[in-house]
C-alpha cells in the first residue's frame, strides 16, 4: 500500500511546465504594483488640492457676499478684490501637499482712525 | 553563473530578472499548482512569489543557498494564498472540472478517478503536511532540505511525511484494489 502511495504522489505531483504568459503576468503586477504606489498619493493630493481652491473660492464668495472683504497685509482696510494665481501640488520632505496662491493687491496704509476698521488705528 | 545573475539583478538589471525567471519559473510554478490543485491559484502565487523575488532580491545576502531561499518564497506564497482563500472556491473548482470530463475509454477513467482521489486526499491534509509532501514529492528535495526550508528538523520532516501517507492510505485503502488491477 505504502508503495503504491508513492507511485501515485510521484504521478500526481510530477512537475509541471509554467503557462508562458506567467511572465506578462509578472511584469503586469510589477507595472501595476508601483503604478499604485506612486500615482494613489498624488491622485489623493490632487483631489486635496482641489477641494481646497473650491473651499478658498466659497469663502471668498461668502466674504464678499456678507460685506466683509480681505484685508491686506499693511492694512485693516478691505481690498477689492482677492485673486486666485496657482493651485498646485508640491513635494517637501517626501509629503506631497497642496499648495494655492493668491493676489492681494497692495493699498497704502490707512493713516487716520477715520480710515482705519476703528480697533487697530484709531488708538 | 547564477551568483552573476543574482548580482546582475540586485543592481536591477532587468535581462537579468527575465534569465533568472527562466531558470526558475517551472520549478515555482509547479510546487503552487501541486499545492493549490488549480492552474489558476497556481498562477496567482507563482506570479507573487517572482514580484516577492524580485523587490526583495537585494535582501538575498547568499546565508544560505539561492534555491532554498526562493524555495522559502513559494512555501511563504502557498501558505499566504491558502489563508486567503475563500474555502467554496475549490469545491466550485472541483464541481466545474466534474462537469467539463469528458468520456473515454474504462481505465483511462479508473486511473482519472484514482488521481482525483489522491488529489482529494493531499487537499484535506493540513497546510503543513501538504506542503512537505510536495516539496519531497514535486521538487524530489531531501528530508535535510526540506527542513531548511521549512525552518524545522529532518525528524520533524519524516514525522509529517509519515502523517501524510498513513492519512493518504486511509483515504485510498477503498481504492486500493481497483488501483493494483489497473497497474497489473
Amino acid at each position: 500500500m505504502r508503495d503504491l502511495v508513492d507511485y501515485e504522489l510521484e504521478q500526481e505531483l510530477a512537475p509541471a511546465h509554467a503557462p508562458d504568459e506567467l511572465w506578462d503576468r509578472v511584469c503586469g503586477g510589477d507595472t501595476q504594483f508601483r503604478a499604485r504606489r506612486t500615482h494613489r498619493p498624488w491622485a489623493a493630493t490632487a483631489v486635496l488640492t482641489l477641494l481646497t481652491v473650491i473651499a478658498f473660492q466659497v469663502t471668498l464668495n461668502h466674504a464678499g457676499a456678507t460685506g466683509h472683504r480681505i484685508a491686506d497685509a499693511d492694512s485693516c482696510q478691505p481690498s477689492d478684490s482677492a485673486a486666485l494665481t496657482a493651485a498646485r501640488v508640491v513635494r517637501a520632505n517626501h509629503a506631497r501637499i497642496a499648495s494655492i496662491g493668491f493676489d492681494l493687491p497692495q493699498r497704502p496704509a490707512a493713516a487716520s482712525g477715520e480710515d482705519g476698521c476703528g480697533r487697530c488705528h484709531a488708538l | 553563473m547564477e551568483g552573476k545573475v543574482i548580482s546582475a539583478c540586485q543592481r536591477g538589471d532587468r535581462e537579468a530578472f527575465r534569465q533568472l525567471f527562466e531558470t526558475h519559473k517551472d520549478r515555482v510554478y509547479s510546487i503552487a499548482l501541486r499545492f493549490a490543485g488549480n492552474p489558476n491559484t497556481a498562477m496567482d502565487i507563482a506570479q507573487e512569489t517572482f514580484l516577492k523575488l524580485f523587490s526583495s532580491i537585494r535582501d538575498f545576502r547568499g546565508d544560505s543557498s539561492f534555491d532554498t531561499w526562493i524555495y522559502r518564497l513559494v512555501v511563504n506564497s502557498c501558505l499566504d494564498h491558502r489563508r486567503k482563500a475563500w474555502r467554496l472556491l475549490p469545491l466550485a473548482g472541483e464541481f466545474l472540472a466534474t462537469l467539463t470530463t469528458s468520456g473515454g475509454k474504462l481505465d483511462d477513467l479508473l486511473r482519472e478517478e484514482a488521481g482525483g482521489r489522491l488529489r482529494d486526499a493531499i487537499d484535506q491534509l493540513p497546510d503543513s503536511l501538504r506542503i512537505t509532501v510536495v516539496l519531497r514529492y514535486t521538487q524530489g528535495l531531501s528530508y535535510e532540505e526540506i527542513a531548511e526550508v521549512l525552518g524545522c528538523s529532518p525528524g520533524t520532516v519524516a514525522s509529517r511525511l509519515n502523517r501524510a501517507h498513513r492519512a493518504l492510505e486511509r483515504t485510498l485503502s477503498p481504492w486500493a484494489n481497483e488501483l493494483r488491477a489497473g497497474y497489473a
